[in-house]
């Protein structure tokens, strides 16, 4: 019952019927999951490892991960360096653009805690999960590719393990912790 | 093309702005000229446009901080590309509400780098056509390269990590 549940919002969505439903939705999870697309962003040294791993060497493409110049054709995001405070609420906003349903993958120490170097800093953010959510947080500083191509394949797991209502239903920006970003450092809105 | 050595550059502008001119230092590791703050754009206007100095080109404004002598020193680098030769004009201003003129209107790189100051250590420049903070965000409050800043939202880093 729980199954079907979940099913009337795509129903008619579903090319060709929808009785095997678990299966469709193992389908469109298994494409959703080997295309993900990530938008070109970097903030920091971990962009380079980020870069790295998707040039020629490493080669994001083979799990079919592209890169696009707009949030607005991108399923993913790495958050690949140190985050200022001015520059969090332009991420937040480059975030709220990317199309739903949307991840997120924290690279490196300083995406995940404000990091080691820049910790005691007046202008760094304690760790991207205060302004966006997170799906993977890959540790390092900063992460070798092998690391990042581990998190984004522990990503496919997180998107293949998905019901459909859940990456299309809940709108995350709902669950966003969006409270913590009312404060004076964020204007832009 | 070398340019004009230090010393008759120093020369050059004590005969011909000599009431701006406070201290000409040749013993330090990089020689420089102390003017007054209220003429940094007098001088920025001769050294660019003397034919024979022809700093046309800023390179940078910073300023120090002495806390113990009560004062700030704001730096200017000029460079000139037709001698491939820079100076070093220093400025001293008040450590609070320090105000020197703006040279905005003659480089204009200046206009960057005087909001960079400002933003960091709170000197204000007269005639600037846009004052206001380029790195802290908006609505930041201090200016963090004073030595005696303090940071309101400080997160002293943890003693125990997670897990240990």
């Amino acid at each position: 019952m729980g199954v079907i549940a979940r099913l009337p919002v795509y129903w008619e969505r579903l090319p060709g019927g929808g009785i095997v439903t678990t299966n469709m939705e193992k389908v469109l999870n298994w494409s959703r999951a080997s295309s993900i697309w990530y938008m070109i962003f970097g903030l920091a040294c971990c962009a380079i490892e980020m870069m790295a791993a998707g040039a020629s060497r490493y080669d994001f493409d083979r799990y079919g991960m592209m890169f696009r110049a707009t949030p607005r054709q991108s399923d993913l995001m790495f958050i690949s360096g140190t985050i200022t405070l001015k520059m969090a609420p332009r991420i937040r906003r480059l975030w709220e653009q990317l199309a739903e349903p949307r991840y997120v993958i924290a690279m490196g120490s300083c995406a995940i805690s404000g990091g080691g170097f820049y910790y005691d800093a007046y202008s760094v953010l304690k760790g991207i999960d205060k302004v966006i959510p997170v799906d993977v947080y890959v540790p390092g500083c900063p992460p070798r590719p092998e690391a990042l191509m581990h998190g984004c394949l522990k990503l496919q797991e997180k998107i293949k393990s998905e019901s459909l209502t859940e990456a299309f239903g809940n709108f995350k920006e709902d669950q966003a912790p969006r409270e913590r970003l009312d404060g004076r450092w964020i204007l832009v809105k | 093309m070398a340019g004009l050595p230090f010393d008759q550059i120093a020369a050059k502008m004590k005969d011909t702005i000599g009431d701006a001119v406070v201290e000409v230092n040749e013993g330090d590791r990089v020689p420089f000229v102390r003017v007054e703050a209220d003429a940094v754009a007098r001088v920025a206007r001769f050294l660019r446009d003397d034919g024979e100095l022809a700093f046309d080109f800023l390179m940078y404004i910073t300023a120090v901080d002495f806390p113990d002598e009560d004062k700030l020193t704001l730096v200017y680098h000029y460079f000139s590309y037709q001698n491939q030769q820079s100076l070093m004009v220093k400025a001293d201003v008040p450590r609070r509400g320090g105000t020197a003129r703006s040279i905005a209107h003659i480089y204009a790189a200046a206009e960057w780098l005087e909001r960079e100051v400002y933003d960091l250590f709170g000197v204000t420049f007269d005639g600037h056509p846009n004052l206001k903070r380029i790195l802290t965000p908006e609505g930041f409050r201090g200016h963090p390269l004073l030595k005696d800043f303090k940071n309101d939202d400080y997160v002293p880093f943890p003693d125990k990590m997670p897990g240990k």
